[in-house]
Parts: structure tokens; sequence; C-alpha cells
């Protein structure tokens, strides 16, 4: 499957980083439809099917913030990866924080790419069109 | 008497920890509302476009230069809270080379005059020394208004240390300001007329005690700046 036609998942409790990476996205003209949890545990229920926010089709890309309330980022990944269904989802983390301890768990997690989210709003584009060019690049599992 | 010696020292240290993660978790914790504002900015600017007023683009453009500032302190304060933890790599590290590598950096914006021989080479923290030149160096070029800007590297070596000397003729410290200058975010010039943020210093001394060394600045207006520091030859 090519990634332009993939649903994103973003994972992210703060409105306005949502609101930004909605606009970023949109000026790269990227039309996938962008689903918002606002924690690592409404994120598995979207994901896993649980409840009325299932999503169907489920999200093959996702862009997880990692401090986030009730269940956090990392800990959401060691689920999602323990999921034979989910495990092939691609994750980025995009997060204000970049501990040397965070960044080796994550990509021990096998996150695609960990992007610490600039603070300038042109930083901020740049980084999401590199991203986005990236997942023009390349495959997905269906 | 022993268990109170100890006693103290595990509160000393506590304290040392609890002040690093507090500089750490601010510095982190900041961010967020930052990226907000410079984030909020910039999309008034660009939906607005051309209806905006010359005065309020003004506004935002002095708001957006405001937030890159602050983006800085926060790195400086994030810089300050790492140097226990971060860049412990110990390495060989040829002082003369790295200074001369420095000012060919610095050289790239003025003219710059660089007078350092027989540096020496040794075994230690190399990205600390780093930091600590490349700091000392930059002030030396940036609080500086002479169409060459003179830098001074010596080295002499001591029984367990090296002294190194950085001297420039730059515009120099008033005396009642040499100490400040070590405080966080403390600058010599206006910060709306220059763009030091104050953290230099600051980082330079904090990484010299880390080592074990010690830092003197001895400075006159008009006439320059010198900063002498020694560094352990050997670091465990």
């Amino acid at each position: 499957m090519k990634t332009n036609q993939a649903h994103i998942l973003l994972v992210e409790d703060d409105p306005q980083d949502v609101a930004s990476t909605r606009r970023a996205f949109q000026a790269q003209g990227v039309e996938s439809p962008m689903h918002v949890a606002s924690n690592g545990k409404i994120a598995l229920d979207m994901l896993q099917g649980r409840g009325r926010a299932a999503l169907n089709p489920v999200p093959r890309i996702i862009i997880l913030d990692l401090d986030l309330p009730e269940m956090g980022g990392l800990e959401f990944l060691k689920e999602l990866r323990k999921d034979e269904q989910l495990r092939s989802c691609s994750v980025f983390v995009m997060t204000g924080q970049s501990t040397e301890k965070d960044v080796l768990e994550a990509y021990n997690l096998n996150v695609a790419g960990y992007i610490v989210k600039p603070i300038q709003y042109d930083s901020f584009l740049e980084a999401i069109a590199t991203l986005n060019s990236f997942l023009n690049l390349i495959e997905l599992p269906n | 008497m022993m268990e109170q010696k100890h006693n103290c020292q595990q509160q000393l240290e506590d304290l040392r920890k609890e002040y690093e993660e507090f500089a750490y978790i601010v510095s982190h914790d900041l961010k967020a509302p930052l990226r907000a504002i410079s984030n909020l900015s910039a999309w008034i600017r660009e939906d607005m476009g051309d209806n905006l007023e010359a005065d309020i683009q003004n506004n935002i453009r002095l708001l957006q230069q405001r937030t890159e500032r602050m983006e800085r302190m926060i790195n400086g304060l994030l810089d300050f809270s790492r140097i226990p933890r971060f860049d412990l790599e110990i390495q060989e590290v040829n002082v003369q080379e790295l200074v001369e590598q420095l000012a060919s950096q610095l050289k790239e914006q003025h003219t710059v005059a660089l007078h350092a021989t027989g540096l020496p080479t040794f075994t230690t923290y190399g990205r600390k020394l780093e930091t600590v030149f490349q700091h000392l160096l930059q002030n030396a070029v940036s609080h500086n208004e002479n169409p060459t800007r003179e830098i001074w590297v010596e080295a002499s070596e001591q029984a367990d240390t090296y002294q190194f000397r950085v001297k420039d003729n730059g515009i120099g410290i008033w005396a009642d300001a040499q100490e400040r200058v070590f405080r966080m975010f403390y600058t010599v010039q206006p910060k709306d007329q220059h763009e030091s943020l104050g953290v230099g210093l600051t980082i330079t001394r904090k990484i010299i005690q880390f080592v074990g060394g010690s830092l003197d600045l001895q400075s006159e207006p008009g006439r320059g700046t010198e900063v002498t520091f020694t560094w352990p030859k050997a670091v465990y």
C-alpha cells in the first residue's frame, strides 16, 4: 500500500500540537485522514477496535508523543508491539523530549524515527515536509 | 560525627541531583508553551498575509525573535544541566588543532588574528574542553569592536594541570560586572543590541569546576579580557 493512502493516527495530548501537526500536513498537501488520540490507552482502543472510537481501516502510520497522560508513549509502544495485528505499524516518535534513554528505548521498540518537535514553526514545517517525503517513498503492508 | 558528615554529604548530593533534574525538567516543559506561541504567531502572519498593517507585522516579527531567543536560553539551561551527565568520553585532544579549528569558524564572520603556539596534546574530556574553548573564543570575538579581533592563547604545564590563558583585545568588562558575567543569562551588552545569551561563561566555569580546575578572569574596559583556567592533566 502506498503511504499517501494510509490513515494516520496522531497520539498527542496537547491541542496546540495537534493543530500544528494537522496544519503542517495540510501545507504539504497530505490528504490522508488523520485521527487523534490524546493518550496511549485511547490510541490502543482505537487501533484494537474497542468501543465507539474503533478505527476502520486501522491506521498503519502512527505519530506518537511520549509525554502523555494515563498511558505514556513508551508504554503504548510496548503494548502495540505485543499485538500481532498492529506490530507492523510504522511509528514515528514526535516529542518534546530527547533523553538518551528514551531514544534508545523507542528504537528498541522498533520505531521508524524519533523526531524532537522544533519550537519554531518554520522548522516544524520543514520537519513535517521531510517526514512526508519519507512517507511518500516507503511501502507499507496492507 | 562521621555519621553526621555522611548525612550532610548525602543531603548535598541529593540537592545537587534535584537541582540538575529541576533544570532539565524545566527546560523541557518550558518548550511546549513556547512552541505554541511561536506557532500561533506564525499562523497569524501566514493567515493575514499582506492584510496585516506594517506595525502589526513588526510586532509579530519581534514576538518571533523573542521566542527564538527564549528557545536559545532554554537550550543554554539544558546544556548547563547536562554538564555532569553528558560528553564524558575521554579522548586524546590536540589543543593546538582544536583552537585553530574553532578560530577558523569565527573567521567566517569576523577578521580574527589568532596567536597560539605550542598548545599541548593530552587525554581528557575532549568535548568538554572543546566547549570551554568554544565559549572563550566566541566571547573574545563577540565582545570586541576592533577591525581585527586579536586572540592570544597560551598554555603552561604544571605538576598535575595545564594552565591555559585566553586573552583578547576586546571591549573588556567593568570591575563591578566581573563576577556577574558568570551568572546565567547575564550579558555585558544590552540584549537588544547584541545576540549574546549570557550562558557562555556560566557553562565554562561549571565545566571547569566539574573537571576539578579553577578559573580566573582579569579585565579592563577598553583593553580586553584575560581568562586563565587550569585543567587537570589526568581525568578519572
